[in-house]
Order: structure tokens, then sequence, then C-alpha cells
């Protein structure tokens, strides 16, 4: 698994490249919250679209993200690829209703 | 529908409890799961619903940590995909299938996302924790 950040003057990007599971999550961990840190007024963005894989470890680590960010009046938004595991994994658990998740 | 007949194919594999090794029992399943000729998206929802399964017994049904083994085994049958996932820790106490939380709720997903994602799901605790994933050809 590899995670980029990528930076605009609108947003932060926390990019993750292979599987967001039990195992990777500590290094995803550690780069959202190196994020938040810097954030600032800047959207908060999780693109999965190169992830094939989430699991409930991995959907724990966007629901507290989330919660910390709704607490500020904001949502996160998660970027995912059509017809992935992603995509599936995150209409059927609901977190599509609290996050915005796209497409 | 015959549950009594041998499976076309079975897969069997042993692991230490350790997490490096759990992509390794995925790559087996998903490859498993190939061979049933499901459409992508229903090998898509085995293999998630497995590995739900296969980490749950990583994390909770490991008392030894790594000195535990778990042992997982995928059946092909004409009419459905079987996969059993043995831990050797003490099982879910009391045998219930919760619900999927709302999401003011951080935890508890992975029994859930197995029974949506997957046609049967069956806990037991005889020697171990057993969990027994079910997924039904569609004609």
């Amino acid at each position: 698994m590899a995670i980029h950040t990528n930076e605009t003057l609108e947003e932060i990007n926390i990019k993750v490249e292979g599987d967001l599971d039990l195992t990777s999550v500590p290094t995803f961990q550690a780069a959202a919250a190196k994020a938040a840190e810097s954030r600032e007024q800047r959207r908060f963005v999780v693109d999965l679209t190169g992830t094939d894989y989430i699991d409930s470890a991995g959907l724990e680590q966007l629901l507290v993200i989330n919660r910390k960010l709704m607490a500020q009046g904001e949502r996160l938004k998660v970027n995912v690829a059509d017809g992935s595991q992603p995509q599936t994994v995150l209409t059927i658990t609901g977190f599509n209703a609290v996050m915005d998740v796209d497409p | 529908m015959a549950q009594d007949q041998a499976p076309v194919t079975q897969t069997k594999i042993t692991i230490p409890s350790r997490l490096d090794h759990l992509r390794r029992v995925r790559d087996l399943i998903e490859h498993a799961a190939l061979q049933t000729e499901f459409p992508e998206r229903e090998v898509q929802r085995i293999v998630t619903a497995a590995f739900e399964a296969v980490t749950n017994a990583a994390t909770h049904g490991s008392p030894l940590g790594e000195e535990n083994q778990i042992t997982v085994i995928a059946q092909v049958y004409p009419d459905r995909f079987v996969v059993e996932i043995h831990d050797q820790g003490n099982g879910i106490p009391k045998i219930t299938l919760p619900e999927m939380p709302t999401t003011d709720s951080s935890r508890g997903r992975g029994i859930p996302l197995m029974r949506i994602l997957m046609d049967q799901v069956k806990l037991s605790n005889d020697d171990g924790g057993r969990v027994v994933l079910t997924k039904f050809r569609k004609n």
C-alpha cells in the first residue's frame, strides 16, 4: 500500500494505492492525522480510486475522520472507482449517506 | 438443494495467525471463487466477506497470537461456493448475527458485512471458532 498526500488551495487529498485493510490502517491513520493537522479550512478528501479493497478496519478509519469533520459542520469526500469494491462496501454500509462518496 | 454432495474442488490452507499472511489467504479465496464462474461482482462480495472472517479469526480468534493457526477451506459445489474459516479461539460467546450498526458506531461491521454479502452465514464454537459462508449459484 502506498499513500500520497496532495495539497491544493482548496483541498487536501490522501490517495490510497493498494488495499486499505487491517494491515495498512496504521500507515493510513498516520497520514490522515498529519493531513488533519495541516488542513486548516480546506476540504478533506480520501481518494480510493486506486484501492482494490477496503475492509471494516479501513471503514472505521473513514468514520473517525468524518466524525471529526462533522463536528466542524463538514463531511468527508471519498472518491471511488465506479463498480469497485470500495464503492460497493461504502454503499451497503450506508456510509454514502453520511459522507460524500463520488461517484 | 443437495447439501450432502461432494465438492467439485476443495482448497485448504493453514497459516499462522499473523497479519502479514492474511493477504495470501485472500488471494487463495479469490482464486477459488473465480473457478465458480460467478460474475466478477459476486466474487468481489465473496472475497470481502471471507476476508472479514479471516481478519476476525486473527484479531479475535487467536488468544495465543502468532502461535495460533487459522485454517481456511474453500469448496466449489455445482450449486454453491462455501468458505469455512476455523480459528483456535473461543468463538463468539453467543451465536448471534448482529445487524449493521449505524454510522454513529465505529466498530462491529465484520459479521454484518458477511451477512449482507453472502447468502448464508453460520457461526459455531465447536473446537475453536468456525464460520461457514455460502453463496448459492443463481440460475
